[in-house]
């Protein structure tokens, strides 16, 4: 049955570890998953900040400069006069991008300022010419001074030549490369962004150029003009931005995903521990009293029986004190243990113990019932509510439990003074000081199955079991014998003056109904033939 | 250079010079949306139109007065090099967007020329060649950039409708296009830039049957081509 038990409990076990580390695996995908996209997340966010940023101050440089154009036009100085020159010196200085400004007549550049002002920009084709009359050439070859291709607007007379590098400002660019195409032309490119894609074959967003091991992230603004934002970064750059983050939170997900594995295990240990569905059990009354005669040896009758508590399981298999007793002590079950079967021995035979004052069920104390302060009470509240007279149970406490303090003591005396009898289990396995039965107030002493199983045999028990009995009798202890499987036990019992036995050779514990029957059967007079007085003696004598 | 006059012919509207800033950046190369009233405006000209009159020089063929008037300038020694040819055309057409912006004229680039279109009602009375008072600050703006730009040269055409009698109305278009010359002069623009040339109504660019569409026949152009070396 236990076996069974394991087996079942294991394989629950091993389903509900695989249940775990699926869970666990899963959670630290989960966890993976959601990092990588945030970092993907966090990234295009930066790029698209970068993308505002620069979209920003490209829109800001080519409308200031047309407004600077709009002023030059507007001035009343006489042209190329110092006082002109002065203007366009000034602004060209304030202005870090720009590179030079120039006043016109048609074709012919007059006079201006700045860095190039001996190269007359005459580009031969205009990129815009917007519906203001303002100009716009964007970089090429055609606008190349030393090496810099600058980008150069005209408005009237004036223009002025822009430098579209300063616009990729290296702190806002940090260590990607960028492109910036206005209008669709390329505006300005890092200093190694030759390979920068076009922003026609890129979509917008973050993409993931495997081909070239290259994160490519394109923006598009539209507030004054269309501003596209190209910018590439290596996938390793990207990596080492983003590792110690990923690092972080993947060990994060580990101890998670641990955390996971241990609460499931625990969890399920415990749903599967035995103790746990004891638990349950109990309350809901799955624990259940069986009841084994006590007969009186020299008659047959039946003058009451032992409450065993027994547990249906749910498939209805039937699990036996032996397996659940150690479980409930070690679930500190067994208070609520008794008390079910208090609860049911009253409920089952709480009318025929009215009817029948001088039937004792015996209940099984455990340790914990003696020191249980509650207990005592309970015990009490429920015959009261059953209307069952204390003296119709007699409480049977192990030779173990019954520990020889002052506290059990007082306890065994209290249940006494309430009515209840009380008998010593098991006795003789314990640490058998006969001496410390003299000091409680015992009324009955039940001699253990393994002594009764000697009988007949050469064992050493064999001759302890006299002793036990005529210590008994000494002190005036009723003695009931338990575990009685043979006829020539039960003789040699009833020659040694042992009244009271139990055991299969009358009945083995039943259920209450079954109980019942058999209390009535064997109530006043033997059905089991026993042996008379003259032929004990016969059988002493023979002995 | 000759086919000039069938590219002026097929100007078709007036383009409207919206009063846009920057702010609303149009590009260039966009192109011009031609909607011709009816289609018949882009048929080839008919065989038996009346022979124009080019009034510079007095030759019989206006190719040859073209022609003429161009080895005359050459002598006169101003042209632009091939390579400045392309600036001085693109800020020559932003300077005109930027100081003539008006209803009534229109502005084409075809290549290295600009093509001008002024509308001819809103320039003269009903069979008047005087210019209407109205009239002159627009061209007034024209002159001062013609003047600034002074690597052209001009070809100043009248068109008129079909209304009445064509020889009347080539006659009508001769004076209105000097006109238009004759004050471009005073305003000091060089004679010897400008050709001018009558059509009458043998180069209409919408059909003539609607109002709107004789309204839009009725007109100056003003072409501008560069001169180079």
């Amino acid at each position: 049955m236990s076996s069974k038990l394991i087996r079942k409990r294991e394989r629950n076990f091993v389903a509900l570890s695989t249940a775990a580390f699926i869970g666990a695996a899963l959670l630290f995908g989960l966890i993976t998953w959601l990092l990588w996209s945030e970092s993907i997340e966090t990234e295009e966010e930066r790029v698209a900040g970068l993308a505002r940023a620069l979209g920003q101050h490209t829109e800001e440089m080519i409308v200031d400069v047309r407004n600077m154009l709009e002023e030059f036009n507007k001035l009343q100085l006489a042209r190329c006069s110092d006082a002109h020159l002065n203007v366009m010196h000034r602004a060209a200085i304030a202005k870090p991008y720009i590179r030079s400004i120039g006043y016109w007549r048609a074709a012919e550049r007059l006079c201006g300022v700045g860095f190039i002002q001996a190269v007359e920009l005459k580009p031969s084709r205009a990129d815009r010419i917007y519906d203001s009359g303002v100009i716009a050439w964007w970089p090429s070859s055609q606008t190349e001074v030393s090496g810099v291709p600058l980008f150069l607007m005209r408005y009237g007379d004036h223009d002025i030549a822009i430098d579209p590098r300063m616009l990729l400002e290296p702190k806002l660019v940090q260590d990607r490369q960028a492109g910036l195409w206005v209008e669709g032309l390329p505006m300005a490119t890092t200093a190694d962004g030759s390979d920068i894609p076009s922003p026609d074959s890129v979509p917008i967003g973050l993409t993931v150029d495997t081909e070239n091991n290259r994160l490519v992230s394109r923006f598009s603004l539209g507030t004054i003009f269309p501003i596209d934002i190209v910018a590439v970064e290596t996938i390793d750059r990207f990596w080492s931005r983003y590792t110690p983050i990923l690092a972080a939170a993947a060990g994060l997900g580990l101890v998670l995903a641990t955390l996971w594995i241990y609460i499931v295990l625990r969890y399920s240990r415990h749903r599967l521990s035995l103790s746990t569905e004891l638990r349950e059990a109990v309350a809901l009354g799955r624990v259940r009293a069986y009841y084994q005669p006590v007969i009186e040896l020299s008659s047959g009758r039946c003058v009451g029986a032992e409450a065993l508590a027994r547990w249906i399981r749910e498939d209805g298999e039937m699990v036996g004190p032996d397996v659940f007793i150690p479980l409930a002590e070690q679930a500190g079950l067994v208070p609520e243990i008794t008390l079910a079967i208090v609860a049911a021995t009253l409920h089952d035979l709480g009318k025929l113990l009215k009817e029948h004052p001088h039937l004792r069920i015996n209940i099984n104390l455990a340790p914990e019932d003696l020191t249980s302060e509650s207990f005592s009470a309970s015990l009490g509240r429920s015959l009261a509510a059953a209307g069952v007279a204390p003296t119709s149970i007699k409480l049977e406490i192990t030779e173990r439990a019954m520990v020889d303090t002052d506290a059990s003591r007082a306890v065994i005396r209290n249940f006494r003074m309430r009515g209840h009898q009380i008998a010593i289990d098991d006795f003789g396995t314990g640490y058998s000081s006969l001496g410390y039965l003299q000091t409680l107030e015992l009324d009955t002493l039940k001699i253990d199955k393994s002594f009764v199983d000697a009988i007949g045999t050469e064992a050493v028990t064999n001759h302890v079991i006299g002793h036990v009995i005529d210590m008994a009798k000494s002190l005036q202890l009723d003695i009931v014998a338990e575990g009685i499987e043979s006829e020539q036990q039960a003789e040699w019992l009833i020659e040694q003056g042992v009244e009271y036995g139990q055991g299969f050779l009358y009945s083995r514990p039943l259920p209450c109904a079954q109980f019942r029957d058999y209390f009535h059967k064997h109530e006043e007079s033997s059905g089991h033939p026993m042996p008379d007085r003259a032929n004990l003696e016969t059988t002493k004598r023979v002995h | 250079m000759r086919k000039t006059f069938q590219r002026v012919a097929v100007i078709t509207t007036l383009l409207s010079f919206a009063a846009c800033d920057l702010i609303q950046p149009k590009p260039q190369q966009q192109p011009v949306e031609v909607k011709p009233a009816k289609p018949e405006w882009s048929a080839p000209k008919p065989a038996a139109a009346p022979k124009p009159t080019v009034t510079l020089a007095k030759p019989d063929n206006r190719e040859d007065a073209l022609a003429a008037h161009e080895r005359a300038l050459r002598k006169s020694g101003t042209a632009l090099s091939a390579e400045d040819v392309g600036y001085y055309m693109d800020t020559h057409e932003a300077r005109f967007i930027q100081l003539v912006r008006d209803d009534r004229v229109g502005m084409l680039r075809q290549g290295d020329s600009i093509a001008m279109v002024i509308s001819g009602s809103a320039s003269f009375a009903s069979n008047s060649a005087r210019l209407r008072p109205e009239i002159h600050g627009v061209l007034t703006a024209i002159a001062q950039v013609l003047e600034e730009y002074r690597d052209t040269r001009i070809i100043i055409s009248g068109h008129t409708d079909d209304a009445g009698e064509a020889d009347y109305n080539q006659q009508l278009s001769e004076r209105r296009a000097r006109a238009v010359s004759r004050f471009f002069t005073k305003s000091g623009i060089a004679a010897e830039r400008i050709v001018i040339l009558g059509y009458g109504e043998s180069l209409p660019i919408v059909d003539n049957s609607s109002a709107g569409g004789r309204a839009s026949n009725r007109r100056i152009e003003i072409l501008l081509e560069p001169l180079t070396l």
